[in-house]
């Protein structure tokens, strides 16, 4: 009886080993319950979805944030507009420290967004025969993600200017402390990643597709990027390379209302290279959460709280044009009430043809990142600085200052400029001066104004800016922004920019 | 002495040890049989084939047997060997399941042998061996002769022995298992009575180990055990909490006084930074929990805020053990690097049945209370601060609004002022707990049953945990070799969760704000007003139909300024925020006996957890809210909230298989091997869905798919599997010699191929010195054991699954197609690769060395426990964020660092009757030296609150130290000298008197170096001159017990602390901040101002240009603390009065307070947490035992 029952359980207890022992490397083998990079990039909607993944970052530059939106890094640097609060860095200059924590954000959102594009790259340029149906979305692809990725240098250029590059995609331990970049490197990898885009990417899109860049958002941003490189460099090669792309530009117009450019219903207009397009979550727009939170929820939106004083600022003093800007108009320019309020110097722009997003704080307004009063302006500034015709460059500032007069039926202000003039040093001031109120608010004054201080056309102080705060301004350190401590903390091949 | 003689001994005496397991093993088998001049031995085998008795016997002896005639029916064992053994030269006796047959007079056999042999003579010794206390017989007692250990016998069911003992040998040597051994003289006539005391506890305490018990005093590895009798002092619902001070080696931080709260649990220091609570094993079964180990963010909140173990009642656990070095642990291979917690429930006993009834009820209160400033001096402080820093052409007036305005009718700085902290306070909040257990059992089966009711509500309003447990266990011993169990465990609970803030937020809330409003249809006073008006947007023929209704233009409009705060009190009663959860576990296991002591046994045991939430925001709520979004967002208008629920769901199973023998051989070698293969699965999935509701009556509250809009999104599910390999090999020599060696081999879903197998050995050793002979008898070491142990565990859980693979993110949106009046687009799903996929991924390991010794001392009054510990992890997976110009979104998990943990535990107990009065004393502490010693590229990870850097403690505080406060221009000019450079922190402010600055501790890096900073300081304050501040492992934590009964009282008190720690204090950091327009405590009346030259505490300055509220050590406090965790005060009522009551057999009340007092220095709420305090409770308590 005993043996028998030995055996039943020697029996039974090999059987069970075996059992476990046979099943057991199969049951690890578990995979995530969604898609993973092995099994994606398998149809052309994959493609699609990742390219509006790389355009879906840019809400990190725009939104609300919790409180703690970009708005004040990007629109109070230059001397257009000025807030109240002494504290806020970036308009006192003084307190911007490496640890700032929106020029820790920026700076990660766009090497985030260069990732992103660098993923489109990779997988595109790999892609197998038959995947893609339709016919040059192939293309379109590659050109938007470089396009994007060319903003982002842009952007890297004109806050951090020596931030790393990279033109690929990070898959292993040994790329992740790249060096410094010097001189205008940032710049050129910009204008190479145009200039490739800008012959892959459309004409135009459909109106379902409006919104996405074309070739001549690329055109557009090659040419400023090298006037940018020009006033870096002095080299008047750039400045013709900049007309040659300028002059790429198709079907553009400057819209007959100015105000057209800061709407939500006039979005995408003929005017438009490129804009930041805000929505709002079919859900809801929660501007705590950010974009990749979730579909349903999550910030789609752009934050113009602080020229409409929204509650969302929670006592945060809110922005204001400078008395400089008020000045600079002419008393009759019908731009000045679009941009301002001459009692009180509020801003305009952007909030009196806006509409909130679901949240009450967010607005489903784009902001223009490049529209053509913007380009003939730089035009102008290429032909006047590669050594063209003065009075063709002249032409193109009229142009801009005719459809501001036009805005009022027999207006005649801001009256043409002498064609005449060849002093091209006055030109160069008539071109400061209204980019100065043209693009007023728009977030350009800044990168204009650090450009032209490189290039000695002006030169930066306290006074420059006009501002309503005690400013400390260093000229030798201020015109980058510092690397952020996150970079340098972990990042030894890597240098803080000077000053900080 | 005789040979064979000795030889039958021996026989005899491993006989009985193997008896001794079975003794209890009856035998009521009837016997017919009949036989005619058989050999005995046919009869034999004819009584062997009829029952499950075996013979022993020589088989010379038989030769000297006569043959037997027998006819007998339906007769008792003993009826038909008596008559067997009728005039037969030989004897025989059972013990358990064997019949000793033996000669009746050893002389008479001694035939044959050589004659020069010695002749021994034999008496024999009768006698009765009983319990001394309860004086009931005490079966299976061994019986040894004293110098002449192979000369032995056992007590029968009645306790009563006969001995042949050898001439000459004058005692005897009475020993039973759990009894202090006896020594006896014997008499010259007539029967020995021996009465045997039970052991001390201490030595003979049996401690759960994996996979089996253990005696204490066999424990080769680091385990602490917290049994139930002080589990049951603790009033938390949670387990946990109940090891707060009780066990060397283990920290225990309370989650705060909410009765939900997670408490945090750390063994001997903390070994990564990733993944570092302990594995709990409960009856077997290890317990899985998605989201364990994250607090924060989604995956945190999804997890939900309530404790897992909170579904574990207390009352039915029997003992905790908690294995702290990898000689204990590496059964538990890559889960046990941070420690496994056993969790071993009650179960039923043998004997009669028995009623316990434990019942308890109490108030609680948080004990401290910071006062704040009143609206007078709010103003003035901010009036202050505001002009020592005013917005450019700002009045105070303009920046704050007409509330702030001396000049305005809706001024309200003389106004009442409101105490938001003490609102939300829930006083004298009530916790209860009742609890009734039914167990016994039979020779073959035993039972338990358990029910058990708590409420416990939180020390703040609108939270409480309510929790019914039901717990069952039966076993059975089906057949002699197969027995077979059920434990199952059902817990249902309810929780409120809906305080929404804590005392830290209220007590900066404008003091002026008001809580209510009667005027306003909910009794509340609203944050915010507004009035809407139709969106000429709205389509609810799109998929995106926009809001029905939008804010009128300059609405919503915050009531009480730019500062309005939410009403929390409005919110806790429009909303509700409620969970239901549901634990259910249970284990069942078949085990085959085939021969003594080896053991075949299958186990399941699995668990299911459901936790579901359940929110309802009433739309009127957003009038409550310092944020008022659009309330018909989503909505059709008609909506009169948004009702969610939310559920995560856990299932867990567990296959076991287990082979174990545990063997004797020559009375010394005790062997105990285990094999065992398991493999456990577990899945956590969360679904999540929302949507408008048209009623607000709560019974509507539900998930339909009806208009206007249901929302959701099925969210998580994580998938797991484990399998593992263990074998264990334990060898003990007398109770003098250990050793055990333990090898385990798992296998886990989450790495990449071929990184996911990994072995984990261990071995210790014991040896108990005070059992050689060479050790001196003295009364001051009664036992002495020194041990050590080495070993190597594995941490899965600091990898996420599948870091291995690049996962394709899906939720980023871009909308696209607006223009022409159309400013919202079609929203497009995006794709991202946010992770970095890491195939070389591997396992964190921990080694761990320790030794130590556990002595009894002074009689067996005091033990003493003192070990030291030293443990490395290595690839600890680091959660690195990468450099951001990677565009890597999300951390990567590396395998890069290394961190220690050093450190001494000593446990002591001594327990000693003085005359009538049993006193009892434990006392613990245990000392922590953590370092990291590599990270990779040696570059310092997380923030300011925790800072990672190589040769410091892990976690330390990092920032600013504070230089001074500048008293005079005088102090401000000699520093600029000094600094030429400046403070690179302030800008362009200038330095008033007042004004607080910092040191200058390090120089920018020399330009090239990769240095991150220069120890020479440049005369430049900047982010360089961060250092260290303090650290937030504690240096050594401890525990004290005191105890003491007399007649029926008893009173035990018990002390807990921490010691060489340092926090951050959140708290005071926003209300001594001086710098926004929140309230602050009364504490900054002392601030620095003309008239009161501050040394502590700068001057006020709104917005902080100064930087006085960096992270800087002016906030960082001794946070250590000694607590009077528990005292309590009962009555055990008299056996003489209980006699009385007929069936009650026992009664004791008691009376028992929680967190008395707590000594320390840290200036916020409490030391463990603030938010929160753990709450002071005062309870009355009922034991009954029928």
């Amino acid at each position: 009886m005993k043996l028998a029952i030995l055996k039943v359980s020697g029996v039974l207890s090999t059987a069970a080993t075996i059992l476990y022992f046979s099943c057991s490397s199969k049951k690890l083998d578990l995979l995530p319950h969604g898609p993973t990079e092995a099994n994606y990039f398998s149809q052309e909607s994959d493609f699609s979805k990742a390219v509006f993944g790389v355009y879906a970052k840019m809400t990190d530059f725009f939104w609300y944030n919790g409180g703690n939106s970009l708005a004040p890094m990007v629109y109070l640097e230059g001397d257009d507009i000025t807030t109240n609060a002494s504290s806020q860095p970036f308009e006192a200059f003084g307190p911007i420290q490496p640890s700032n924590g929106s020029v820790t954000y920026f700076y990660t959102a766009l090497y985030q967004m260069i990732a992103r594009a660098n993923v489109v790259l990779e997988k595109v340029d790999a892609v197998a025969d038959g995947i893609y149906v339709t016919p040059n979305l192939k293309n379109y692809h590659k050109g938007e993600a470089l396009f994007l990725r060319g903003l982002a240098y842009y952007y890297l250029w004109n806050y951090y200017g020596t931030a790393p590059l990279r033109n690929e995609r990070v898959t292993s331990s040994d790329q992740f402390t790249p060096p410094n970049t010097s001189g205008t490197e940032l710049l050129e990898h910009a204008i190479s990643d145009f200039t490739e885009a800008a012959t892959l990417l459309p004409q135009s899109w459909d109106a379902a597709n409006l919104g996405r860049a074309t070739a001549n958002s690329a055109n557009g941003m090659l040419g400023k990027s090298l006037v940018f490189k020009g006033s870096a460099t002095k080299n008047t090669a750039d400045y013709s390379a900049a007309l040659a792309a300028f002059n790429k530009l198709t079907g553009l117009s400057l819209v007959a209302n100015f105000e057209d450019n800061f709407a939500f219903d006039t979005e995408n207009n003929a005017e438009s290279l490129f804009e930041f397009q805000a929505s709002q979550a079919f859900g809801f727009d929660n501007v705590w959460l950010p974009n990749d939170f979730d579909n349903a929820v999550g910030a789609l939106s752009t934050y113009w709280g602080y020229y409409d004083n929204n509650f969302s600022l929670f006592g945060q003093s809110r922005f204001f044009a400078t008395n400089k800007l008020l000045n600079a108009f002419d008393a009759a320019d019908p731009r000045k009430e679009v941009t301002l309020n001459a009692g009180d110097r509020t801003v305009n722009k952007y909030v009196r043809r806006d509409k909130y997003s679901q949240s009450g704080v967010g607005s489903v307004n784009n902001a223009r990142i490049l529209r053509y009063g913007d380009v003939l302006l730089l035009k102008a500034e290429a032909i006047l600085q590669s050594g063209g015709a003065t009075n063709e460059a002249i032409a193109l500032i009229n142009q801009v200052r005719a459809r501001a007069r036009n805005m009022v039926p027999g207006g005649t202000v801001p009256a043409d400029l002498p064609l005449t003039e060849t002093d091209k040093s006055k030109i160069m001031t008539w071109i400061v001066n209204e980019r100065f109120i043209e693009l007023a608010g728009e977030g350009q004054r800044w990168f204009d104004l650090r450009r032209w201080q490189m290039q000695e056309i002006i030169s930066l102080n306290d006074n420059f800016f006009d501002s309503n705060v005690p400013m400390a301004f260093d000229v030798t350190k201020h015109l980058l922004m510092p690397i952020p401590n996150s970079e340098l903390d972990v990042n030894p091949n890597m240098q803080q920019n000077p000053g900080y | 002495m005789d040979r064979l003689t000795l030889r039958v001994m021996k026989l005899t005496a491993i006989f009985l040890m193997a008896a001794g397991i079975q003794v209890s093993a009856n035998g009521y088998s009837q016997f017919s049989i009949s036989e005619k001049n058989a050999p005995l031995s046919k009869v034999f085998k004819v009584i062997e084939k009829q029952s499950d008795y075996v013979f022993f016997y020589d088989y010379k002896w038989l030769e000297e047997a006569r043959t037997v005639s027998i006819k007998m029916k339906n007769a008792a064992l003993s009826e038909v060997l008596d008559m067997c053994f009728q005039a037969q030269p030989l004897t025989y006796s059972i013990i358990g399941k064997t019949i000793v047959v033996k000669p009746k007079d050893i002389m008479a056999i001694t035939k044959g042998v050589e004659p020069e042999a010695e002749l021994i003579k034999f008496i024999i010794v009768t006698g009765k061996v009983t319990d001394a206390t309860s004086n009931k017989p005490l079966a299976g007692a061994t019986i040894t002769a004293k110098n002449a250990d192979n000369t032995a016998t056992t007590t029968d069911e009645n306790g009563n022995f006969n001995l042949d003992v050898p001439e000459g040998v004058t005692a005897l040597i009475i020993s039973y298992v759990g009894y202090e051994n006896m020594e006896v003289k014997i008499p010259k006539a007539g029967a020995l009575n021996v009465r045997l005391q039970l052991k001390d506890s201490k030595v003979e305490e049996v401690v759960v180990v994996g996979y089996g018990t253990r005696r204490k005093k066999d424990v080769t590895g680091a385990v602490s055990t917290v049994d139930s009798k002080e589990i049951e002092k603790s009033t938390a619902m949670s387990p946990e909490l109940a090891l707060q001070g009780r066990a060397a080696g283990v920290f225990v931080e309370s989650g705060g006084g909410a009765p939900g709260a997670r408490p945090v649990i750390r063994i001997r220091g903390v070994n990564t930074f990733g993944f570092s609570e302990p594995l709990y094993v409960i009856d077997g079964i290890p317990i899985f929990e998605g989201g364990a180990g994250v607090t924060e963010g989604a995956i945190g909140d999804i997890r939900s805020p309530l404790n897992v173990f909170t579904t574990i009642n207390p009352n039915d656990i029997e003992s905790i053990s908690i294995l702290k070095d990898a000689s204990a642990a590496a059964i538990y291979g890559v889960r046990a690097s941070n420690g496994v917690i056993l969790i071993t429930t009650k179960k039923g006993k043998t004997g009669r049945a028995r009623l316990d009834v434990n019942a308890y009820y109490g108030t609680q209160n948080i004990p401290k209370s910071i006062s704040t400033l009143n609206t007078q001096q709010y103003f003035t402080l901010l009036e202050e601060a505001y002009a020592a820093n005013p917005d450019a052409n700002t009045s105070f007036a303009q920046k704050f609004g007409p509330l702030y305005d001396k000049s305005s009718p809706s001024y309200v700085g003389n106004g009442p002022t409101y105490n938001w902290d003490d609102e939300l306070r829930n006083k004298n909040a009530s916790l209860q707990d009742y609890n009734a257990k039914i167990s016994g059992g039979s020779e073959n089966t035993t039972y338990f049953f358990s029910a058990g009711y708590n409420r416990t509500e939180s020390p703040l309003k609108a939270n409480h945990l309510e929790r019914f447990s039901f717990a069952s266990n039966v076993d059975a011993r089906v057949t002699k070799f197969l027995s077979a169990g059920l434990n199952v465990r059902l817990i249902q609970q309810n929780a409120e969760e809906n305080t929404g803030g804590d005392l830290n937020t209220m007590m900066a809330t404008i003091p002026f704000q008001p809580f209510f409003d009667p005027v306003d249809k909910t009794g509340f006073a609203p944050a915010a007003s507004g009035s809407f008006e139709p969106n000429p947007a709205y389509d609810p023929t799109l998929l995106d139909p926009g809001a029905p209704l939008v804010f009128a233009p300059g609405d919503p409009v915050l009531l009480w300024g730019n500062q309005t705060r939410y009403n929390i009190f409005a919110r806790q009663v429009l909303n509700s925020n409620d969970y239901e959860l549901l634990n259910a576990l249970g284990t069942a296991y078949v085990q085959l006996e085939p021969i003594t002591g080896l053991r075949l046994r299958a186990t399941i045991g699995g668990q299911r957890y459901t936790n579901r939430r359940k929110s309802w925001e009433d739309l009127d709520s957003w009038r409550f809210s310092q944020t008022p979004g659009n309330p018909y967002a989503g909505t059709d208008g008609n909506s009169k909230g948004r009702y969610g629920e939310r559920e995560g769901r856990t299932y867990n199973l567990n296959k076991e298989f287990t082979i174990n023998y545990v063997h004797t051989f020559n009375q010394v070698h005790g062997i105990d091997v285990i094999f065992s293969a398991s493999d456990q699965f577990s899945r956590w999935s969360v679904s999540d869905l929302s949507g408008n509701v048209n009623f607000t009556d709560p019974q509507y509250r539900q998930i339909t798919n009806q208009p206007p809009y249901t929302q959701g999104f099925s969210g998580i599910l994580q998938e797991d599997a484990l399998i593992g390999y263990l074998g264990r090999v334990s060898y003990k020599y007398q109770d003098k010699y250990y050793f055990d060696a333990t090898v385990r081999r798992d296998g886990s879903s989450r790495l990449a191929p071929g990184n996911k197998w990994e072995n984990f050995p261990s071995f210790a050793a014991a040896w108990r010195i005070s059992s050689e002979n060479f050790f001196p008898k003295t009364k001051f070491i009664d036992d002495l054991k020194i041990r050590g142990g080495w070993g190597r565990l594995g941490n899965y859980q600091s990898a996420s699954p599948y870091q291995f693979l690049s996962n394709v993110g899906l939720t980023p949106d871009y909308p696209i197609g607006s223009g022409n009046g159309n400013p919202y687009g079609s929203q497009n799903q995006g794709a991202r690769l946010p992770n970095f996929a890491n195939t070389t991924l591997t396992w964190e390991k921990v080694e761990t060395t320790s030794f130590g010794f556990d002595a009894i001392l002074f009689s067996k009054s005091l033990s003493l426990t003192a070990e030291y510990y030293s443990k490395t992890t290595y690839d600890i997976i680091q959660a690195v964020s990468l450099p951001p110009n990677t565009g890597i979104e999300s951390p990567a998990d590396l395998n890069v660092a290394s961190v220690t943990n050093k450190g001494i535990e000593l446990q002591v107990g001594y327990n000693k009757k003085f005359g009538e009065v049993n006193f009892l004393a434990t006392g613990n502490i245990t000392t922590v030296k953590n370092r990291v010693t590599k990270l990779n590229e040696g570059a310092p990870i997380g923030d300011e609150f925790g800072r990672i850097e190589e040769g410091y403690s892990m976690f330390y505080l990092w920032g600013y130290k504070v230089g001074g406060i500048f008293q005079s221009q005088a102090d401000i000019d000699a520093w600029k000298l000094a600094h030429p450079k400046g403070d690179a922190n302030i800008g362009g402010y200038e330095y008033k008197p007042g004004d607080m600055y910092f040191q200058d501790v390090y120089g920018n890096p020399a330009a090239g170096s990769k240095d991150r900073y220069s120890q020479t300081p440049d005369s430049l304050i900047n982010s360089n001159d961060r250092t260290y501040l303090g650290k937030t492992i504690p240096g050594y934590y401890y525990g004290v017990s005191l105890g003491a009964d007399w007649k029926g009282f008893d009173v035990s008190i018990f002390f807990q602390g921490v010691g060489d720690v340092q926090k951050y204090n959140f708290e005071k950091s926003g209300l001594e901040a001086m710098s926004g327009a929140a309230n602050q405590w009364a504490s900054t009346l002392n601030r620095w101002t003309t008239s009161n030259a501050s040394t502590k505490m700068p001057r006020a300055v709104y917005g902080d240009p100064g930087g006085f509220n960096r992270i800087s050590d002016r906030y960082v406090e001794d946070a250590s603390y000694l607590r009077l965790k528990n005292l309590q005060i009962g009555y055990r009522f008299s056996p003489e009065v209980l006699e009385k009551l007929k069936i009650v057999q026992n009664l004791r009340i008691y009376f028992s307070a929680i967190n008395l007092l707590t000594v320390t220095n840290y200036s916020g709420l409490d030391p463990e947490n603030s938010g929160v305090p753990p709450s002071r409770q005062f309870l009355f308590g009922i034991n009954l035992g029928l």
